[in-house]
């Protein structure tokens, strides 16, 4: 989905997520900082580690609403299929991080099934817009 | 499910983006529905046929339904 074939709610949840990073990395920033240079304990402890999940939950509260909002129903479908491919990717690695703290007492990385999400979900549009832009016809 | 949209919006001298625009959708949306990669929902079908001032099985055919 390029930038200047975006939709009206396309632009309406990318000004969204721009907000949500604003808010994020300020959070991150503050947090990792409080918690490595204060000896934090008890609920404070738990408040500073889960402060900077709030924007990311919201990021994906705004994909729900953009679903919601979105008018073209063949973007909204693009959009969708993007989504189970990246949750796909996601229960696999996950699937993967159970089995190996299961046998191999290790895990996979904090955020790595995070970061697959999206990564997915970005290449499943990408694929899909150039399959697109290669099949335009006028 | 095989359409006119392509022959129809050429009889009219319009572009993939007029069309789109004529539609409130996107380009891709045109182009998808255009090539058969997507069937529009029916109440997309009923605008697109209120456009060409056509009835909707002259604009969208069952290609199954033929054989």
């Amino acid at each position: 989905m390029s930038c200047s074939s975006a939709t009206p709610a396309r632009k309406r949840y990318e000004r969204r997520v721009l907000t949500l990073m604003l808010v994020y990395l300020p959070t991150i920033f503050l947090t990792g900082r409080f918690v490595r240079h204060h000896a934090l304990q008890g609920w404070l402890l738990y408040f500073w580690s889960i402060l900077p999940a709030i924007p990311v939950i919201a990021l994906i509260a705004m994909m729900g609403r953009y679903l919601q909002e979105e008018t073209d129903e063949y973007q909204r479908v693009l959009t969708v299929r993007a989504l189970l491919v990246a949750t796909a990717a996601l229960l696999g690695t996950l699937v993967v991080d159970d089995f190996l703290r299961s046998f191999a007492s290790t895990a996979i990385p904090p955020f790595i099934g995070f970061t697959i999400f999206w990564l997915s979900f970005a290449i499943a549009i990408g694929v899909q817009t150039l399959r697109d832009r290669a099949a335009i016809h006028d | 499910m095989t359409n006119r949209l392509r022959i129809l919006r050429a009889e009219r001298s319009w572009s993939q983006q007029d069309l789109a625009d004529r539609l409130e959708v996107s380009r891709q949306s045109v182009n998808a529905i255009e090539t058969g990669k997507y069937d529009p929902s029916l109440p997309l079908a009923f605008r697109i046929a209120r456009l060409f001032a056509l009835p909707i099985e002259s604009i969208f055919s069952d290609s199954s339904a033929a054989s």
